[in-house]
């Protein structure tokens, strides 16, 4: 794929295209490819710089998110009361974040289609209007269920105490294609078996005559007269990664898809922020329980994420297998000196599962110190709730799996060797500011609404302020979904490219009145 | 355990986030947190030093000023939570063990955190060490598969290839090889596994594995 890269240019750049795609992840790749294949002239600018898919299996951990991660992987919500502080995990490369999830693909459950529809009043948001858009993008992006054999020791373990609590568990659906098994997910497919955007959708894009630029921040919206017509940045310094060279690109659409951290910023800098502007931020806290096994495990040795369980979930609740390589688990462990080598040197005995809240918190994007937002995120106390109930469940899933202690989320606690002191922890928890919590899925900062004064986007993904500018990533999605939202961003924004590529010769009218 | 080189060229070279004492500190932590008893070679520690200073180095002014003045809180614990008046890095390594075992432990969220921030960080980089990872035995391919195949005798037949006939066009049938399947052996679990009444198939390419 040919990626103009503006770290290497030397000069000032100003053009003019049909349509300028702001953020090349999940939302901006489908946006891209589709208005390409409509046949209208396409830029995408990402800010993030690009590295061709056969190069992730060179990159360790560190290597990975320092050069493709936001922050470095180091983001953070800032917890507002009762809350902990959560890393946040996103994409700064071409591909954004689609290059770290772990590829896992659900459809948005029915039961929130039906919220929406209802009670929001977003009557095209049901399961029926975007079933052929999920069908669509599922084939494009090669979802496939993981198949059992793919499990690692660990979540066959997990599974083996679901069994005996009777617990089900169902394989999950992954964007993959010739899984090899490797636990790296997080750190760009070391195989090129994930099926991100960089591989999926954008050399696609690229086919149909689109413009892929890495390296450049936009850092504006110009809109006149009440209608977008351009957009301003500058190309990252290949040296400093600091802003450097301006570049200009005048449009008749212009659509962000910066994703739920970085569009309200773009949104703000450009005067475009209403009161819903970077609020109503959904972040599904996510937590791990850690058990240790007589037998040696070798969790790495298999498909990151092979299975989950939706038994919990009218409690607000998604259990799902996670692993992930040594490194990165180790980073979690308790102790010090002596006590955290002996903990490391375990880890092959050592087993993970996963939960994720189907959160009615509420976190706020807003401008800070330098290009990055400062996240803060109130957790409600039916959250906390769902929080330590997942917490019991998984614990008691590692028992009943065979485990010898369990290892909570709680910073600086010794590991528990009963079911009888998991209960007493859950029935009487200490303070949730020292969970470790994790975020993979900031949603909703820039809202879909049916009403004007209730949300940021129409339901046409266009903005309510200003005509011709449109947000297609998980900032639109008006509420938590309680699942993995790599499929349901796609799906949304296939649906949005539709609609812009449908009514262009009216929003080419706008433009040049 | 001796320092190997760590290819890790940083996004933004000219970019340097630690100062000079910010690395003593940093190094003594490192050395209480990997090198309790000494375990870790001299010039490992001074190069995971360099190595956390150019991961930390790719993020953000504001996110990378925090993290220093978490190190400076970590820094001043032995005053902070044993009223000592000696830095960290004054301390000997056990008793540096004791005040970071005490910080990660206190009742203040946001004193811990500030321990706890840098402890991710530099186990994150620590434990990717190659000499790390082949102690843990952790393979980057997967070979559990291979591992769960039953034994079979060395006088076993080979299974033959399948063949597959393909229909061309010009051509009578083309006779194709099928590619054993990538996958066998393992606990299978779904459903329609367990109805499943044959015993795991033995692949040509997995038996040197099982011999």
């Amino acid at each position: 794929m040919t990626i103009l890269r503006g770290r290497e240019l030397t000069s000032p750049m100003s053009t003019s295209v049909d349509v300028v795609v702001v953020g090349s992840g999940a939302g901006g790749a489908v946006v891209a490819r589709e208005l390409a294949r409509a046949g209208r002239s396409v830029i995408v600018l990402e800010e993030g710089a690009y590295h061709a898919p056969k190069e992730y299996a060179s990159f360790s951990p560190s290597r990975a998110f320092g050069t493709l991660a936001r922050e470095a992987g180091l983001g953070l919500a800032v917890g507002l009361g009762d809350t902990p502080i959560m890393s946040v995990l996103a994409g700064k490369c071409v591909g954004g974040s689609s290059v770290l999830t772990g590829g896992v693909c659900f459809r948005i459950p029915d039961e929130v289609l039906h919220d929406w529809s209802t009670r929001l009043g977003l009557g095209t948001m049901t399961p029926e209007e975007l079933a052929p858009y999920f069908d669509e993008i599922e084939r494009d992006m090669s979802v496939e269920t993981v198949p059992a054999s793919m499990r690692s020791r660990s979540t066959e373990l997990f599974v083996e105490g679901a069994e005996h609590l009777g617990i089900p568990m169902k394989s999950l659906r992954r964007n993959t294609s010739g899984c090899k098994g490797a636990s790296r997910c997080n750190f760009g497919c070391p195989h090129g078996a994930k099926m991100s955007v960089d591989i999926s959708m954008l050399p696609d894009a690229r086919a149909n005559g689109a413009v892929i630029v890495s390296d450049a921040l936009v850092e504006k919206v110009v809109v006149e007269g009440g209608t977008a017509r351009a957009v301003r940045g500058r190309f990252m310094d290949p040296r400093t990664g600091e802003p450097g060279i301006a570049f200009e690109v005048r449009a008749r659409v212009v659509v962000i898809a910066c994703g739920s951290l970085h569009t309200p910023i773009l949104l703000r800098n450009s005067g475009l922020g209403t009161s819903h502007v970077g609020r109503h931020l959904t972040l599904h806290p996510a937590f791990r329980v850690g058990a240790l096994f007589d037998e040696r495990v070798d969790g790495w040795d298999g498909a990151m994420q092979s299975v989950y369980s939706d038994h919990f979930a009218d409690e607000g609740l998604t259990l799902v297998g996670v692993y992930t390589v040594p490194s990165i688990l180790a980073a979690a462990f308790p102790g010090v000196g002596r006590e955290h080598r002996r903990g490391v040197k375990a880890m092959p005995n050592l087993a993970f599962f996963g939960a994720m809240i189907h959160d009615d918190g509420n976190g706020r994007v807003m401008r800070w110190l330098g290009r990055e937002p400062l996240v803060t995120y109130r957790m409600s106390a039916q959250d906390r709730h769902r929080l330590w109930r997942g917490v019991g469940v998984l614990g008691e899933l590692a028992f009943a799996g065979g485990a010898r202690e369990v290892m909570l989320p709680i910073f600086g606690a010794d590991p528990i060797t009963s079911p009888a002191q998991l209960r007493a922890l859950v029935a009487h928890p200490p303070s949730t500011k020292k969970v470790e919590c994790m975020s993979f899925h900031p949603l909703g900062s820039a809202k879909m609404s049916a009403d004007p004064g209730d949300g940021v986007v129409k339901p046409t993904g266009e903005t309510w302020s200003t005509r011709n500018l449109f947000v297609a990533d998980g900032s639109v999605l008006p509420s938590s979904i309680g699942v993995n939202s790599q499929l349901p961003v796609m799906a949304i924004a296939l649906r949005i490219a539709r609609g812009i590529a449908a009514e262009f010769e009216l929003h080419g009218r706008v433009a040049a009145a | 355990m001796t320092a190997s080189p760590l290819p890790f060229l940083s996004s933004f070279p000219e970019r340097s986030t630690l100062t000079r004492r910010d690395r003593i500190v940093l190094r003594a932590v490192a050395e209480a947190m990997f090198s309790q008893d000494a375990e870790v070679d001299e010039s490992r520690l001074d190069a995971h030093v360099e190595h956390v200073d150019r991961f930390i180095s790719n993020a953000s002014r504001p996110l990378r000023a925090g993290l220093r003045l978490a190190l400076f809180v970590v820094r001043l614990a032995p005053v902070l939570l044993f009223f000592r008046m000696r830095m960290l890095e004054s301390l000997s390594v056990d008793e540096r063990v004791t005040v970071l075992t005490r910080l990660e432990r206190s009742r203040f969220a946001e004193l811990s955190l500030a321990f706890i921030g840098w402890r991710a960080v530099m186990t994150m980089v620590f434990y990717e060490h190659p000499a790390e990872l082949e102690a843990l035995g952790y393979a980057s391919e997967r070979k559990v598969y291979k591992r769960h195949l039953a034994l079979v005798p060395a006088a076993a037949p080979v299974p033959m290839p399948i063949p597959i006939a393909i229909p061309m066009v010009g051509a009578a049938v083309a006779v194709a090889v099928a590619p054993p399947p990538e996958e066998s052996g393992v606990r299978l679990r779904d459903d329609a596994d367990e109805d499943s009444a044959h015993p795991p198939a033995v692949h040509a390419h997995d038996r040197d594995e099982v011999a």
